[in-house]
């Protein structure tokens, strides 16, 4: 519903009766003069008059102030913004960014008197803030009346005198729904009572460890708000020290442990938190997974589960062999070192999102490695954390092959007899890129030697696509076509992709005598955002996809 | 097409689609199986509506046909509201002087056109970001009517803002 009020002139009561009451249609010099009547009256009662009320001085004192103050709100009535009913000024810091709120409403106040009656008198503007002075505090606790709070509490150098979070009542930390704590082990002793109380409104907590000259990280109590923390909707945690005793976790969504205290938190008892979790939608783990496995078959369903990122010099699959993992889940792990196989479960029966993989991408791109298995319903990324780089073939024959159907290799090129042997298993191949390649001499394991009764690579192979910007690649491309036609495993379909039309009508004719199909694309940076599309065009039949 | 009659007793025969933007003409002939909708009067009769009517009108006319924003969805409501982005075609819009901007901003909120409000007051919130209260007063003046004891108050508030 739109707000239908104009801004009212505020109406000065005043304990004497025969006083003239002020309201909005009053004009300046009638309340000036009145006021300046009850002066008088004030000052001739105090020479003639025997006993002085100073009940009724105060009175009038208080009346008299409350004139001036109205009298000068009456300064900014022809102001424009002065028509703005207050409901609607009141809106303006809801259009601002969550930071910049605490930033704006105290200047916002501080403009005239009656926006800081507007300002002030809205709760919701007083309910996040820095906790960092004792009389800050109080006045936003008193301000933001019986709302929520949201708490931003950093003590990254040690307790300071006063604290003003040690003040908060404990009915206002039972009004905490989000708190951001920066601490070193010794403040969160210090706070450990004050945090101990319960907050049935609770729903986002991080907690950030500053670790002490000894190098300790913060351990955080079971007992923290009364060891209840079933309305958390998020909890982040990051060099904190836990072995995450909560359970009846029901409302939690988002979960994250980074940096945890060595040796971390067990198999075990990850798994009985995430059990007690089940509608986490988010969780990351970084540098903070358990060294020893779990009970072998043990599987907990986190079927909400969307994102999962696994970091960490320990191998993902500790924890991810564990977790039944939902279609559409997005997974991402690290791969600490170059053997990919401890980084996945032992099977893919859970990872339903996976469930055998058909498709393998390979992106190496110094000093990064990207491999993603992709299955018919998700993906799974693994990024390498150390610089040790191996060609594709390398990580392609620690896979099993023999199903997938895509294969994709980023800015690499592996030598051709490497390749080959990569190759090799890919029985049911259908469709291999070359994205992003300086060159692609590896094309040439596709070529059969006709010399050899080696067997040909990826017979079912049916579709190939080269990003190329060297006219030489087309031409051997259309020799390795021309081969493999000549042995009855024909390409159905051959992309060629540059910056521009890189081949010419004659090269293009010639490739089309041994294929059905060739497509023909450039890359157009389209937008101006540095994400390229390509744009095929064949028989004036466009067709474009995102790279 | 409707017709909508101001409070100075302007006509504006407008399509029912573009009337539709604002909630309050749509509920007040849905109510009445109208298609006259008479006057858009403000409280007290305070200002006259023809000329911001004729932007509101332009701003409707404009984001016809668009989906209006549901009261049922608060996460929406607040997501709209936490983003200080105007469209670029509303930026040129809103780009008029501080009167005709409040007029404006008094006329979305009295028709009930969200969108328009919200744009409105994101204006106002772009242009008092980052200044001071002294800056803010200039800005739309304002007198500075706090009390000594009022400004003292108001001096150990500012303290706060300055925390780290």
């Amino acid at each position: 519903m739109a707000i239908r009020t104009s801004c009212q002139i505020p109406t000065m009561s005043t304990s004497n009766t025969d006083s003239p009451r002020l309201g909005g249609g009053s004009s300046v010099s009638y309340l000036l003069r009145a006021a300046k009547k009850e002066l008088e009256t004030l000052l001739l009662s105090r020479g003639i008059a025997t006993t002085v009320d100073s009940e009724e001085i105060s009175a009038v004192e208080r009346d008299a102030l409350e004139l001036l103050r109205l009298s000068r709100c009456w300064k900014n009535r022809p102001a424009p913004i002065s028509r703005l009913p207050p409901e609607v000024l009141a809106l303006i810091p809801d259009f601002l960014e969550e930071k910049s709120r605490e930033d704006i409403i105290i200047p916002l106040s501080h403009v005239c008197r009656s926006w800081r009656e507007i300002f002030t008198s809205r709760s919701s503007l007083w309910t996040n803030f820095r906790c960092v002075d004792a009389e800050k505090t109080r006045v936003y606790l008193q301000r933001s009346k019986s709302s929520p709070i949201s708490l931003w509490l950093k003590r990254n150098e040690g307790p300071i005198s006063d604290d003003p979070f040690l003040q908060i009542p404990s009915h206002a930390i039972s009004r905490l729904e989000y708190l951001d704590l920066l601490t070193t082990p010794e403040y969160l002793n210090k706070i450990s009572d004050h945090l101990s109380l319960p907050t049935p409104c609770l729903q986002d907590l991080c907690i950030t460890g500053v670790p002490d000259f000894a190098g300790a990280i913060p351990l955080l109590p079971p007992t923290i708000f009364n060891g209840d923390l079933s309305t958390l909707r998020l909890l982040h945690l990051r060099y904190i020290h836990t072995d995450l005793p909560w359970r009846n976790m029901l409302n939690l969504r988002s979960f994250s442990l980074r940096y945890g205290a060595w040796p971390g938190i067990s198999v075990e008892k990850f798994l009985d938190f995430f059990e007690s979790a089940p509608h986490l939608r988010c969780v990351e783990l970084s540098f903070a997974t358990p060294t020893f496995g779990g009970q072998p078959g043990r599987l907990v369903s986190l079927p909400h589960l969307k994102i999962l990122h696994i970091s960490g010099f320990q191998p993902s699959s500790l924890i991810l062999e564990h977790l039944l993992v939902p279609v559409g889940a997005q997974i991402t792990t690290s791969l600490p070192s170059s053997r990919i196989v401890d980084h996945l479960p032992r099977s893919y029966d859970n990872l339903r999102n996976l469930s055998n993989f058909t498709a393998i991408s390979v992106e190496i791109r110094s000093p990064h490695v990207t491999i993603k298995l992709i299955g018919p319903n998700g993906q799974v990324c693994m990024n390498s954390l150390i610089d040790i780089l191996h060609s594709p073939s390398y990580y392609l024959a620690q896979l099993d092959t023999s199903k997938i159907e895509g294969l994709e290799i980023f800015d690499s090129d592996p030598t051709s007899e490497d390749f080959y042997q990569a190759l090799l298993p890919m029985k049911n191949l259908r469709t291999l890129t070359f994205s992003l390649c300086e060159s692609i001499y590896s094309i040439l394991a596709l070529n059969p030697d006709p010399n050899s009764t080696n067997p040909i690579a990826c017979p079912n192979l049916e579709r190939l696509v080269i990003y190329t910007d060297d006219r030489a690649d087309v031409k051997s491309v259309t020799k390795v076509a021309a081969a493999r036609a000549s042995k009855g495993v024909p390409f159905k379909t051959v992309g060629i992709i540059g910056r521009e039309e890189i081949a010419s009508a004659e090269a293009v004719a010639d490739l089309r005598k041994y294929v059905l199909d060739v497509e023909l694309g450039v890359e157009i940076d389209v937008a101006g955002d540095g994400g390229f599309w390509r744009v095929f065009s064949d028989r004036c039949k466009l067709t474009s996809e995102l790279v | 097409m409707v017709l909508l009659v101001t409070s100075d007793n302007k006509n504006f025969v407008v399509d029912r689609e573009v009337a539709d933007r604002s909630v309050f003409v749509k509920n007040t002939l849905e109510a009445r199986g109208l298609s006259i909708a008479t006057p858009p009067m403000l409280n007290g009769g305070c200002f006259e509506l023809t000329s911001p009517f004729l932007q509101v009108l332009e701003y409707c006319q404009h984001h016809r046909g668009e989906p209006l924003p549901t009261t049922d969805d608060a996460n929406a409501d607040e997501n709209r509201k936490r983003t200080t982005d105007i469209g670029e075609w509303d930026r040129k819009f809103i780009t008029v002087d501080h009167e005709m901007l409040f007029e404006i901003i008094l006329a979305a909120n009295y028709l009930d056109i969200k969108p328009l409000l919200d744009v409105g007051c994101k204006t106002i919130g772009n242009m008092v970001k980052g200044k001071s209260p002294e800056e803010v007063r200039k800005l739309f003046d304002i007198v500075n009517d706090f009390t000594p004891e009022e400004e003292a108050q108001i001096k150990k508030e500012n303290e706060w803002a300055e925390d780290p």
